[in-house]
């Protein structure tokens, strides 16, 4: 147990120092880091299934009346993405891990950390017209600013107050001169309304003088505006830099992942005497996994592929092997035997159960999709499982996948998949079962990532 | 492939083109000049029936790190 934690924090360390790498800008194309900003964004994406992604976390709970389950990512500026899934039984709202400083029962616990790989090569593709408006507007948004930048500096906009003062000075004594010599006059209606008109343009002039007057004396605040101005322009460019349309990409990734979970049940003896037949049993198994994989995705068809392949190492029981019995205990309410009797039913499962198995298992997936916006996919999944004291296990599954739009939202796309699994390819249990018999055939609706479908 | 002049030492950029049209299955080969992209979209769009597709010019941009001990 100890050798898969410590292997655990030793792969986070490594990622997290493969992560580093210099920062340069190029002139053609996406400068370094807008590219890196665009893969890490793509990247998200795939591993928290948000279509709009920052930094930052994102947590989704679905509390039950008994039970609750939430998943939350955190994602990071190297576009490292911690993925954390629990669940377990919840009671009067509180979500209780540890209870007397034992695992509570149902609980269980999956963290993963993905991070991109540097050691081979990271392709963004982008259309043409999207990355020109993008250049044409950032073009203008740097003028905007050197512009804006200028005119703080140069303390434009007090200059041009002072300007207007000095203008608006010669405009009042105009003003006056012009009551006076028109209050001379003899008096007529439409001179009193002329009269009226100079003395409200007196006014409003006395007002802007005022306005000019405090907006002249008011302290320097160039330095303030210069980071005003920078920080708009960062908003302006983000949101320029976002609205580029990706036409495909192709990067692989590692993920480390380590899962803790444990299992209550009953255990049936059969061969006991009545009264120790049923035990309550139970196992904490844990399970660290390592996994590569490499996403090439594109808008054109038939080129989309999706590969990964891992191994996970556990330590675990083979609860899955016990055979399920439904019991049934009736208990007497009254003294009179059949008057009234109170039945509980519950599961108990039987066999010969092993705790503490040690056990490896190597898997692989490969998904080549097909059709107009990789709305098909086939699937491939070979699996190896060794156990302590088990013969090894292959399993190979085949599955197609079909994108879908939701009924209800029509921007929302269902990714389905109809799978056959041939359990044990080799019979190494010896089942009596022949290999198309030895199936698990189903629809899967969870995948390894977020395929990008049917957009 | 086109490789980027302004690229760093550490890391290396290089583009690639191509035509891709919105309306068919049509995608054209890449190419490390655009010229050439939009000449095989501009051949997509003479062929019978395809005068109102949409054909889109996309460039593939490809870092690649370099790892050295220091």
């Amino acid at each position: 147990m100890k050798a898969l934690v410590t292997g655990f924090i030793f792969l986070m360390i490594s990622l997290g120092a493969v992560a580093q790498t210099t920062k340069k800008v190029s002139e053609v194309g996406l400068t370094e880091v807008h590219f890196k900003k665009l893969i890490n964004q793509q990247f998200s994406s795939l591993i928290t299934g948000l279509s709009k992604t920052a930094l930052g976390s994102f947590v989704s709970l679905d509390l039950k009346e008994s039970e609750v389950s939430a998943s939350g990512n955190i994602i990071n500026k190297n576009g490292g993405v911690w993925t954390i899934k629990a669940a377990g039984g919840v009671s009067d709202g509180l979500y209780s891990v540890f209870s007397n400083s034992k695992f509570n029962a149902k609980v269980s616990l999956d963290v993963q950390y993905n991070a991109l790989s540097f050691f081979n090569k990271r392709s963004l593709s982008y259309y043409d017209d999207s990355f020109r408006d993008y250049q044409k507007k950032n073009a203008q948004l740097e003028y905007d600013y050197a512009v804006k930048k200028i005119a703080i500096e140069k303390r434009q906009e007090k200059n041009l107050y002072v300007i207007e003062k000095n203008k608006l000075t010669g405009q009042t004594t105009a003003l006056q001169k012009l009551f006076d010599s028109l209050s001379k006059l003899a008096k007529t209606p439409l001179l009193t309304f002329r009269l009226d008109s100079i003395v409200y343009e007196q006014q409003v002039a006395a007002k802007r003088a005022e306005f000019l007057d405090k907006a002249i004396t008011q302290p320097d605040i160039a330095d303030a505006l210069l980071i005003d101005l920078d920080n708009w322009k960062t908003k302006e460019s983000k949101k320029l830099k976002a609205d580029i349309e990706i036409a495909g990409f192709k990067f692989g990734w590692f993920s480390v992942g380590y899962a803790v979970k444990k299992n209550d049940f009953k255990f049936l003896d059969p061969a006991l005497i009545p009264a120790e037949q049923i035990k309550d049993s139970n196992f904490v198994s844990h399970e660290l996994r390592l996994q590569y994989s490499f996403y090439n995705w594109s808008v054109a068809a038939n080129e989309s592929y999706y590969l990964d392949a891992g191994i996970a190492l556990g330590l675990s029981d083979n609860f899955s092997d016990l055979k399920k019995t439904s019991v049934q205990e009736s208990k007497e309410l009254t003294p009179l035997p059949g008057e009234r009797a109170s039945i509980n039913t519950y599961n108990a499962y039987s066999g010969l159960y092993s705790k503490n198995l040690k056990s490896v298992r190597i898997y692989a997936d490969a998904y080549k999709f097909f059709a107009k916006n990789n709305a098909l996919a086939f699937h491939v999944y070979p699996e190896l499982k060794i156990k302590d004291h088990i013969k090894p296990v292959s399993n190979l599954g085949f599955g197609l996948l079909f994108s879908l739009k939701d009924a209800k939202d029509e921007t929302a796309v269902i990714n389905t998949e109809l799978y056959y699994n041939f359990l044990d390819l080799f019979n190494s249990l010896d089942s009596s079962n022949k290999l198309f018999e030895r199936n698990d055939i189903g629809l899967r609706f969870t995948f390894p990532i977020k395929f990008k479908t049917n957009k | 492939m086109a490789k980027n002049n302004n690229s760093t030492e550490h890391t290396t950029f290089t583009f690639r083109h191509r035509a891709v049209c919105d309306d068919d299955n049509f995608k054209s080969n890449w190419f490390d000049d655009i010229s050439l992209a939009q000449q095989a979209a501009q051949r997509h769009r003479q062929q019978s029936g395809n005068e109102d597709h949409v054909i889109r010019i996309v460039t593939e941009q490809t870092i690649s790190t370099l790892f050295r001990a220091s």
